[in-house]
């Protein structure tokens, strides 16, 4: 866990992947370092929206926000 | 040679990646089979995990063409969105577009699915629709967009062949220039040739394969039979008819009579 990026984000109440979480994260960066997510290939949705790689730094992240987080699986 | 949005695909038969005994008979089956397009999905990830990372490796070295779908949505909004994590994941516009409509067949819900094809094909994807053999909904799909149409042969896993072959074969007549692929359904190698045979252009399996009782030799048994099937429709098959009709000559045969015959 990264304290610089815990320092000043308030906790949010998240539901992360349907089930409830209380995180001090503002950012999608910070939110996958909090809860320990170290994989490469995953995405990330915010709401129904895809957030983009190149916007994990945003601190974009509200309370009450419902977020998945993938990744490949085997499929047919 | 198939062309897909085009992309010229080597072979014929698109075989998916699930329910194999272990992920290194999935690698085998699939180098078996000559495929040259896999299907994956999008599944959420656990905390402290990276199962993804571990199948993607697996993914990677087989170095084929990826399809993802979007397996299990019911909704418009649903597939979608998993369309576009799939995009952020995999790199590709490409996208097996799902829409569950009912639990016990898993039949596409053609009406989102139509829906589903319009707003992405708008948004840059290039959508590989599972739908059934509807000729109206192919037609909605064409028009939106598709240059790839699916029919089921039957329910996805059901290994029943192709329960309805009339109107998979209206679809091949009256949409000559779309790619045609039978998808879900097909249980042995016969049944992709007879789907090859009515001219589609490819077979998307993997239930099949994946519970045979050997994987590796049955996925090589169905990419004979789609190299078979696809071999009889250029070569022209014969139509069928309601009489026999000798296939040795009848002239010169002993005791045969001109006035009998």
């Amino acid at each position: 866990m990264n304290d610089n990026l815990m320092t000043d984000a308030p906790v949010l109440r998240l539901t992360v992947n349907g089930e409830g979480q209380q995180v001090a994260a503002a950012s999608v960066r910070a939110l996958l370092e909090a809860l320990g997510y170290d994989g490469e290939f995953i995405a990330v949705a915010v709401n129904q929206s895809v957030v983009s790689r190149g916007r994990w730094g945003e601190d974009l992240l509200r309370d009450g926000d419902d977020i998945e987080i993938v990744s490949p699986r085997q499929g047919g | 040679m198939l062309k897909l949005y085009g992309e010229d695909i080597a072979s014929r038969l698109m075989i998916g990646t699930a329910l194999y005994p272990s992920p290194a008979v999935m690698q085998a089956a699939v180098r078996a089979s000559g495929a040259g397009i896999l299907t994956v999905s999008v599944r959420r990830e656990t905390a402290g995990g990276a199962t993804g990372d571990s199948f993607w490796a697996l993914i990677r070295e087989l170095g084929l063409k990826i399809l993802p779908n979007t397996a299990g949505c019911r909704t418009v909004r649903e597939a979608v969105t998993t369309a576009r994590l799939a995009r952020e994941l995999f790199g590709t516009p490409w996208i097996k577009l799902e829409v569950v409509g009912d639990d016990d067949t898993l039949q596409p819900d053609v009406v989102a699915l139509v829906e589903a094809a319009d707003i992405l094909i708008r948004d840059g994807f290039q959508v590989f629709p599972y739908c059934t053999e509807d000729l109206t909904v192919a037609t909605r799909l064409v028009d939106a967009g598709c240059q790839v149409v699916m029919p089921w042969a039957a329910p996805i896993g059901s290994a029943k062949g192709i329960v309805n072959p009339g109107p998979l074969t209206l679809l091949r007549n009256r949409f000559p220039d779309i790619a045609l692929v039978v998808d879900a359904g097909l249980g042995a190698p016969s049944h992709a040739a007879h789907a090859m045979e009515l001219g589609y252009d490819a077979v998307l399996l993997n239930t099949a394969v994946a519970k045979a009782g050997d994987p590796v030799a049955m996925a090589r048994a169905f990419g004979q039979a789609v190299e078979a099937g696809r071999a009889a429709w250029e070569a022209g098959l014969m139509p069928p008819r309601d009489f026999a009709s000798p296939s040795t000559p009848v002239p010169g045969t002993p005791f045969w009579h001109a006035a009998n015959s």
